[in-house]
């Protein structure tokens, strides 16, 4: 079924952010690209960098050297990955209830999954 | 250079300073690499508001306290400088002639209103003297123009408008005197244009004097200690607004019940109001970031800010 607007969301900027720099540090187009390749959502460079400075002001990622000003890499400290962990953690709980949930809900309905 | 690649450097350039400084090179290479959209376009002028709003700092948990303290004192600056032309505008519309009803309650806010403007305007001008003789010294020494010009910026303003202000006053004697300036004006039309540019040019005087204490500031990149101080001034500044703020609501509500004396005329109305409206709207900038930089006086060395501030 495809998603529409309205729909609740789960694609927080930041955790997306957090999310694609799991993978090893991103500058911010690598970053965007990750993002729409793994969740389909595109982020645009206002929100991107809101979100990014957001989450240095709060010690969860920080810039790595490099030469190159433009495309400054970003990685997650030990905090960050902390975090992650248990916000991963905690959307793998609901997830995995709401199938519960949904599980005995659906044959009601005649679903056939 | 296409119109949307021009309109995305527009909306990078209008990031708060901070801001700018510290990400304006990655968001402008990452618009540059992903092309440029109307959709981003719209993202960046959001992401421009958020940023004023909710301002969010990079850097070590001293550099974020740091630019804290940097952006609330040029905040207040800013304000207080708005702050005072809508006093000067509120004072000519209802006491240049007093209004009739000016007087009683009307009187004692007015006159409250304006010992808070001229306490706040004194406090402003040392502390902001100070401060500045700690910018400007070492800068010159230093011979750090990037830091002077800006610095000293604001002084040869004020007397470019004092200049300016002179000549007004002495166009406007001979148009009310002699009337030989372009007579096939009406001297009212004539006496409205000359002040509404004067009020224009004084407004501008009055931006560019923040804006270049502002820039000279950063440029200096003055340590947390001394921002401290400013900051506390800030704090005393934004009471000082608050209070001009309430003296000026108090006083206008009361003259504008006054109708049996002719309460306010349109022109006067428009003029106070107007001030009001733009005084209360500082008091509320000026607040928010005086209670974040005053918060920020707070933490430990150590302590992140968080991303509330």
């Amino acid at each position: 079924m495809p998603r529409v607007a309205d729909d609740p969301k789960w694609t927080d900027p930041g955790l997306l952010v957090m999310g694609s720099l799991a993978e090893g540090p991103k500058h911010g187009y690598a970053m965007v690209q990750d993002v729409v390749e793994t969740t389909g959502v595109r982020l645009g460079p206002g929100t991107l960098y809101g979100a990014i400075a957001r989450l240095e002001g709060r010690g969860l990622i920080e810039a790595l050297d490099s030469g190159d000003s433009r495309r400054r890499p970003y990685k997650l400290t030990m905090r960050g990955v902390e975090v992650l962990e248990q916000q991963l953690a905690g959307m793998q709980r609901f997830a995995g209830l709401g199938r519960r949930r949904l599980a005995r809900f659906t044959p009601a309905l005649g679903g056939t999954s | 250079m296409s119109v949307r690649t021009r309109l995305a450097h527009v909306l990078v350039a209008i990031y708060p300073p901070s801001f700018r400084h510290r990400y304006g090179d990655e968001l402008t290479a990452l618009v540059e690499d992903a092309g440029p959209s109307w959709r981003d376009s719209v993202d960046l002028a959001l992401g421009v508001g958020r940023a004023w709003v909710a301002p969010v700092f990079g850097g070590s948990a001293l550099e974020q306290r740091r630019s804290r303290l940097q952006t609330t004192t040029t905040t207040v600056l800013g304000t207080w400088c708005a702050s005072l032309l809508a006093a000067a505008a509120f004072s000519k519309a209802v006491d240049d002639p007093p209004l009739p009803g000016l007087h009683g309650v009307a009187l004692t806010a007015y006159d409250i209103g304006t010992v808070v403007v001229e306490a706040t305007a004194a406090a402003v001008l040392l502390a902001g003297f100070a401060f500045w003789l700690t910018v400007i010294v070492p800068a010159l020494r230093a011979r750090r123009r990037d830091v002077a010009l800006p610095a000293l910026a604001p002084a040869l303003i004020v007397g470019v408008w004092l200049g300016i202000t002179g000549l007004v006053a002495l166009l406007a004697e001979h148009i009310v005197r002699r009337r030989s300036i372009a007579l096939s004006w009406p001297r009212g039309a004539l006496t409205l244009t000359v002040l509404l540019v004067w009020v224009a040019i004084t407004v501008v005087c009055a931006a560019g004097c923040a804006a270049s204490a502002a820039v000279a500031l950063r440029r200096a990149y003055v340590e947390v200690t001394r921002l401290r101080v400013s900051t506390f001034v800030a704090g005393l500044a934004t009471v000082g607004i608050a209070a001009q703020a309430a003296a000026s609501v108090v006083c206008l509500a009361t003259l504008l019940r006054a109708r049996d004396v002719g309460g306010v005329g349109p022109r006067e109305g428009f003029f106070s109001a107007g001030s009001v409206v733009v005084v209360v709207v500082v008091t509320a900038i000026a607040g928010v970031s005086a209670v974040r930089g005053l918060g920020a006086l707070r933490p430990g060395p150590g302590k992140p800010l968080g991303h509330t501030t």
